[in-house]
């Protein structure tokens, strides 16, 4: 008898479907759970360190489970996973927003405002945290930064100077004060005397300052506060410029950042810059380094100045869309919450949000390098978050970074090229930032 | 039509049975996202949240209000007079291949390889040649008595010239074959007949030769021109757009505007201006073939 093709995918179909049902029979009935996912990045030690702290969580909440997917790379891998899910209309419950794209996605209602949650919980008290990493994560409708609530802070990060001991001693420069910052001057004598020459291989003094520390501690702005106007044509901003672009071009203790073949980052690592100004995030890499290394607050224009910077920051954002919003909130009050904190503090990457929390040992963890982690504490008092999360649509500093390296590659003066280009960045900031 | 017999009826049918595929292909792939695209250069849609009608500003702001429109145009125009400075180049290059030498074969070999490198290797390859501090160009520069190497891809005024040049390098090769394949084709015959009536070298080259190798001509010229007004790997690897978007051409100016800031609206009538503009040039391009190129 010739078996009709119906038979055969019959045949083919039956095993697999019975052996379906079967597996569904013998699940454990754990209906009662609600299970909500969190979709974050990191290297692979924060993994693990995240699995632990969601352990807790769930031993806490016997009735919600977390379902942790880690994506892997960094920044924008990530961000396109997350819009590709949003789209689909998959949103995770609980995800990681970095403060650069909290804007674009606030602006569109992709994420739930928490304020009524947060006022009521007895876990977040606003007052313990950072304000600078609490107001980043607020849209009013129009401007960033205040307003309602729509995320919480997973971590801050500082910046400050790191410099590397090791050189320090070899040249007897005397390492930096922790508690004061230096001034420009006396930071330009001190760069001067770690700048030489060994053979073949040039030795900076300095490398990566940013140019928003100078400004922002110079008494300039980049923004103003209803983010129409671009501020960085006003004298004080244009010295600041012209002070970190002469770094290079005149004092020669930096490498010229429009020659970037090696990062300032690389350049620290490999011994041939003796201080380097970035976050706190670095320091599990720089923990490897076979060197000694401290930390130092970023030096100011004139004694009695505040030293102010920018700092990163991650939120934990719940969607709006999400079905289990109560569970979600319940997950990121106790990562962004002391229990939580302490356990992600252990990373070495992050400031805790809670003040008091980070002037304990879970941060400061003496023993460890950076011996005078304090400077970072000082650090997120003044911080600020960086402009790139200043707007939604951040078209205009890219605009601008690219036609900064005028100024650092020293064709044109920064009193010149700054004020050149200001209207041309003021209208991309208006025209993609919309107010409607 | 005249009335098919049962069996050419159904020779017919398998034939659309085949042409089906590709056809539904086309349709699916090709020309609806072509329609989704006109609408959508219609709206305002940044991808997180539904399309919005707007009408005609996105043309309007694309027309009167961008700057970086002009310059993006710009450049693209200066990258397309790479594309004679190569046809010449490997014209050159296949007129000399096309004699008995030694090794002719490896020769060819050797400039095809630019045609089957990766943009990215190639990329590496230049980026490090152009390097002021430690690379190919730098050295020998210091060496004859330079101080100071320019940047090339950090100066504003050099680095389009110096990605025309690494264009040229990259289509060498493959121009060259197909010039190989024409030069085979011109007709001997008329070649002895000019040398017999007196004419030298260049006078039989361009009477005779240019004219027989002219419909390979314009497939490079129309090919190179329709890739041109798109160059956008070689520019993105190399320099992202470049110093003060002095390097950048329109592709990078859509791409950057609809896949890093998914301002897709507005990057599609930028995408339906670029394909106005290449069916613009492509149509004159075949207007003047009439006056220059001839097919035997």
């Amino acid at each position: 008898m010739r078996l009709r093709p119906w038979a055969i995918a019959s045949l083919l179909i039956a095993p697999a479907v019975a052996g379906g049902c079967r597996a569904r029979s013998t699940a454990a009935p754990e209906e009662t759970r609600t299970t909500i996912s969190l979709v974050g990045w990191g290297a692979p030690e924060e993994r693990a360190i995240l699995r632990e702290a969601i352990a807790r969580f769930e031993q806490k909440n016997p009735t919600i489970r977390v379902d942790y997917t880690q994506v892997p790379g960094v920044g924008y891998d990530y961000l396109n996973k997350v819009r590709l899910r949003i789209v689909a209309r998959m949103a995770p419950d609980v995800f990681y927003v970095p403060d650069g794209a909290f804007g674009e996605l606030v602006r569109h209602g992709l994420l739930l405002a928490i304020d009524a949650r947060v006022a009521e919980s007895s876990v977040i008290r606003l007052d313990e945290m950072w304000p600078s990493a609490v107001d980043r994560y607020r849209w009013n409708g129009r401007t960033l930064h205040e307003g309602n609530l729509y995320a919480l802070p997973k971590d801050i990060g500082p910046m400050a100077v790191y410099y590397n001991e090791d050189v320090l001693r070899r040249r007897g420069v005397p390492p930096p004060d922790p508690s004061t910052p230096m001034t420009w001057d006396q930071a330009i004598a001190v760069w001067k005397r770690l700048t030489f020459r060994d053979g073949w291989v040039q030795h900076y003094g300095i490398a990566g300052y940013p140019y928003e520390a100078a400004v922002w501690s110079a008494g300039g702005e980049i923004v103003d506060p209803a983010r129409r106007t671009w501020m960085l044509d006003s004298p004080e901003s244009i010295a600041a410029v012209q002070w970190c672009a002469d770094l290079a071009l005149r004092h020669g203790v930096a490498p010229n950042p429009a020659h970037a073949t090696t990062n300032a980052g690389e350049l620290f690592e490999a011994g041939l810059a003796a201080m380097h100004v970035d976050g706190r995030w670095m320091v599990p890499r720089y923990r490897k380094m076979s060197f000694d290394w401290d930390v130092a607050p970023i030096p100011v224009p004139r004694a009695g100045m505040p030293s102010i910077s920018a700092s990163g920051s991650v939120g934990l954002g719940i969607s709006a869309s999400s079905e289990h919003p109560a569970e979600a909130f319940k997950l990121i009050e106790y990562l962004a919450g002391p229990e939580g904190q302490a356990q992600l503090t252990r990373t070495g990457l992050q400031v805790p949000n809670q003040r008091w929390l980070a002037a304990t040992d879970v941060f400061l963890q003496p023993g460890q390098r950076p011996r005078h982690a304090e400077v970072f504490l000082r650090s997120a008092e003044t911080s600020r978050p960086g402009p790139w999360t200043s707007t939604p649509n951040v078209f205009w500093y890219d605009v601008f970074s690219t036609f900064i390296d005028q100024v650092w590659r020293g064709d044109r003066p920064a009193r010149e090229a700054l004020p050149a280009m200001a209207p041309l960045i003021a209208e991309t900031l208006r025209e993609n930032n919309p107010e409607d | 039509m005249a009335r098919m017999s049962r069996m050419g009826r159904s020779q017919a049918l398998w034939g659309y049975a085949f042409v089906a595929i590709p056809v539904l292909g086309f349709l699916l792939f090709a020309l609806g996202p072509m329609v989704a695209s006109l609408y959508l250069s219609l709206t305002d849609y940044q991808v997180l949240a539904p399309p919005r009608w707007v009408g005609l500003a996105n043309y309007e702001r694309l027309f009167t209000r961008d700057f970086f429109i002009g310059r993006t145009l710009a450049n693209t125009a200066f990258y397309l007079l790479g594309i004679p400075l190569g046809m010449a180049a490997s014209l050159l290059l296949a007129m000399a291949l096309n004699q008995k030498l030694r090794l002719q074969g490896l020769f060819r070999a050797v400039f095809f390889v630019p045609a089957v490198c990766s943009i990215v290797a190639a990329a590496l390859l230049w980026r490090w040649i152009y390097n002021p501090d430690y690379g190919l160009i730098g050295t020998y520069l210091r060496m004859l008595g330079v101080t100071e190497p320019p940047a090339w891809l950090a100066d504003p005024r050099l680095v389009k010239p110096a990605l025309v040049l690494m264009g040229i390098w990259g289509g060498l090769g493959y121009n060259m074959v197909l010039f190989l394949a024409a030069l085979q084709g011109v007709p001997r015959p008329l070649l002895e007949a000019a040398a017999l009536d007196g004419a030298n070298a260049w006078q039989r080259f361009w009477h005779v030769t240019l004219p027989a190798i002219s419909p390979t001509t314009f497939f490079i010229a129309v090919t190179g021109v329709i890739g041109g007004l798109q160059n956008f790997d070689q520019v993105y690897v190399m320099t992202r757009g470049g110093p003060e978007y002095r390097s950048a051409t329109f592709m990078i100016y859509l791409y950057v505007t609809g896949f890093q800031y998914f301002e897709m609206g507005y990057a599609s009538a930028m995408a339906w201006v670029l394909a106005t503009l290449v069916l613009l040039v492509t149509w004159l391009q075949f207007r003047l073939a009439r006056q220059w190129v001839s097919y035997e």
